[in-house]
């Protein structure tokens, strides 16, 4: 699988069913410290467009958006600081995730089961890309056919 | 006494919540509840509208406003905007630029060869307008066996993953004037936020057509388009897609596509006006959430007309900013239509006292 | 999954907010604030429930712990701009907070200042205005009389003004613009 980098491991796990994220998080040493390094919150996030028109920004309108930012402390010692934003208003999911964010970042134990899930939203990422793409192939013009027939009403 | 009425009816207002709930789920012997992912799915276009009118990209939430709503797109837009008005907000995005657009479907009118290609995508544009009766007897396995084939024996190597807005190649040819090189761009106005006071930004009227109501913004624009206005214009480009949202990491700081929201968005070319003597067509912009074309091609229409109406005056009611943007929202304009039916017995009560009083003060001097 | 002290939880920041809501209703009565020891101090719960990251905090004499800066969200700003502004009571005022305009006199700073009681000291200020029956004694200690004197200028001009909460170890006392301090 392609190494993603950081930034785009919420993209991916954005995919994943909330059951299978549910249970690589619960696999996790329950004597972990997870402490917050600010306050997990869902709210919403605006949306600032550029038109394209005059290049001139304007709010589209808002989104839900949950943040987390969490440090963890392993049994023997070692921490790792994790963060996640998601489109979101589900807070656990958040925490759920910003946990893999320092789960696999730093390599803590487990983080491959992280990588597993990760592996796993690129694949459905790539198979919605995959759709896309075959809705623009299925319905793309090809305006060189009506050039054959001559312009009529072209 | 003005409070009497309202007590009367405590007991009838929870009566009719259950007479509404009743009405919605009478038929239970023979159909099953609705579920969020159906209404997304199969009432697809009614589910953007709400996403769009309600101004938050929360689709399941959409769908559950609609399931609430019974299907009133009004009322679904209402709980979504007041949703959000409980929701804090966290923070903004960086400018985000559609020509990432994971596109769906993109045509022009204006031009036929566009870089990149025209590609109808998923439309009604060409049906014909005739019933497909074999849908009322669809059956699951009909239903299921229509998405499974259609993708084999497609050639995607020659698609591209993002698409060049058209009208940058319009730029770069001189047809447009270039962009402006923004150095301090101000900040848009936050119609969230701040009451409308006229004269409004360009911003304003761009966030408060987004969010506007689809009936009311075909109207206005239709009344430019019929001939009120003087824009003719023709669609540089109408793009449907995803566009990503970009936040940076906490952590890392680097930019983090945090999902994507689908969108919407139409530039409509109209006539030249002069600019420094140099011949140019100007354009109008519309974008919102979901896939609502009518809604963008209205928005843009009404951008344009707007445009004129702030720089020249209005000469017609769909270039006047304070008619247009006072009347196009959704839950404004339902909001008043519906109060009218909230007990107004003491307003009226003090009508027909006045009234009675002058007919009595007429009738004893006709016998003067 | 998260371990958050209590006065980062919702329960505690509404106890304590509605406490700050008592107190400034009726000032001079002061109001126990909610925390546990352990995890924190009557300061630090009353920002929590005050602060988010549409306000701004100064803090004049560093009274506030490196770590707490994120879960506020507040941003920091400097003495004559923010929101909130954090002092040492027993240190005289060396500075002007703003004081809002007519237009909008909620643009204006709420000052917390630390003092060490707010039940027995050498400083008896008698309290009179809106929400006080008549009047209310109280005797604090730790609060330089310079604050007072300031004060006076500062919400001289109503509605005009700061409101002042001053804090001790464990409980509040509200001094809202509106009211009259006189040194007894």
């Amino acid at each position: 699988m392609n190494e993603l980098a950081r930034e785009e491991w919420v993209s991916v796990l954005n995919l994943v069913p909330d059951s299978a994220l549910h249970k690589v998080v619960d696999s996790f040493p329950s004597e972990w410290m997870i402490k917050p390094k600010s306050l997990p919150q869902a709210g919403l996030g605006m949306l600032k467009m550029r038109d394209s028109a005059f290049g001139e920004p304007f709010y589209l309108g808002e989104f839900p958006l949950a943040t987390c930012w969490i440090t963890v402390t392993t049994q023997e010692g070692s921490s790792a600081e994790g963060a996640a934003l998601i489109m979101d208003d589900q807070i656990e999911r958040a925490e759920q995730i910003a946990l893999c964010d320092a789960v696999l970042s730093s390599k803590l134990p487990g983080w491959q089961k992280v990588q597993a899930l990760i592996d796993h939203g690129a694949c459905l990422k790539e198979k919605q890309a995959i759709e896309r793409k075959a809705m623009l192939a299925l319905t793309r013009v090809d305006f060189s056919l009506l050039d054959d027939v001559g312009e009529s009403n072209a | 006494m003005g409070y009497v009425a309202i007590k009367g009816g405590s007991h009838a207002i929870e009566g009719s919540k259950i007479a509404f709930d009743h009405l919605r789920t009478k038929k239970s012997d023979s159909s099953a509840p609705l579920d969020t992912d159906t209404i997304e799915h199969q009432l697809r276009l009614l589910h953007s509208r709400v996403i769009s009118e309600g101004g938050i990209y929360h689709p399941r939430l959409a769908s559950l406003a609609i399931k609430q709503a019974q299907g009133d797109t009004l009322e679904a837009s209402f709980i979504l905007r007041a949703h959000r008005s409980t929701v804090p907000r966290l923070a903004e995005t960086d400018a985000l630029d559609t020509s990432n657009m994971r596109v769906t479907r993109r045509i022009s009118s204006a031009f036929k060869d566009i870089p990149g290609g025209q590609m109808l995508g998923a439309t009604t544009d060409y049906h014909l307008r005739l019933f497909r009766m074999d849908l009322l007897n669809e059956s699951p396995e009909q239903f299921q066996a229509i998405s499974k084939s259609w993708m084999e024996d497609l050639n995607l190597d020659s698609i591209p993953d993002t698409f060049p807005k058209v009208v940058e190649a319009l730029r770069n040819e001189g047809l447009l004037a270039p962009l402006e090189k923004q150095k301090n761009q101000p900040k848009p106005f936050d119609i969230t936020r701040e009451p409308l006071v006229f004269p409004l930004p360009r911003s304003a009227a761009l966030s408060t057509l987004a969010r506007g109501e689809q009936g009311g913004l075909l109207a206005m624009a239709y009344t430019n388009m019929r001939g009120y206005g003087d824009i003719h214009p023709t669609v540089a480009e109408l793009r449907v897609g995803y566009v990503p949202v970009m936040m940076p990491h906490p952590i890392t700081g680097k930019p983090m596509e945090i999902g994507e929201v689908e969108v919407t968005e139409c530039e409509v070319v109209a006539m030249y006006e002069q600019q420094d003597g140099t011949p140019v067509f100007t354009l109008g912009y519309g974008a919102c959430f979901g896939n609502n074309e009518v809604k963008a091609i209205s928005m843009a229409i009404l951008d344009r007309a707007l445009q004129q109406g702030m720089k020249h005056g209005p000469s017609n009611p769909s270039e006047d900013p304070e008619f247009v943007l006072m009347h196009v929202d959704g839950i404004d304009s339902m909001g008043f239509c519906t109060h009218y039916k909230m007990p107004h017995y003491v307003t009226f009560q003090s009508d027909m006292d006045r009234l009675r009083a002058t007919q009595e003060k007429q009738s004893m001097e006709e016998t003067l | 999954m998260l371990e958050l002290a209590s006065i980062w939880t919702p329960d505690l920041q509404q106890k304590n907010y509605r406490a700050l809501l008592e107190a400034t209703s009726r000032p001079g009565l002061i109001q126990p604030i909610h925390f546990s020891q352990e995890s924190a101090d009557a300061l630090t719960a009353v920002l929590a429930a005050l602060l988010d990251g549409e306000v701004s905090l100064a803090d004049v004499d560093q009274q506030i712990h490196q770590d707490s800066w994120p879960l506020f969200q507040a941003k920091r700003a400097d003495v004559e701009s923010a929101d909130y502004v954090v002092c040492q009571g027993h240190k005289a005022p060396m500075f002007e907070p703003k004081v809002g305009t007519l237009e909008s006199p909620e643009h204006s700073a709420t000052l917390l200042l630390s003092v060490n009681s707010l039940n027995k000291g050498p400083l008896t200020l008698e309290l009179t205005g809106p929400g006080i029956e008549s009047s209310i004694k109280c005797s604090i200690s730790g609060l330089n009389h310079e604050w007072l004197k300031q004060r006076e200028d500062w919400v001289g001009a109503f509605p005009l003004g700061v409101d002042v909460l001053l804090m001790d170890q464990t409980h509040v006392l509200a001094l809202p613009r509106t009211t009259v301090v006189e040194i007894f």
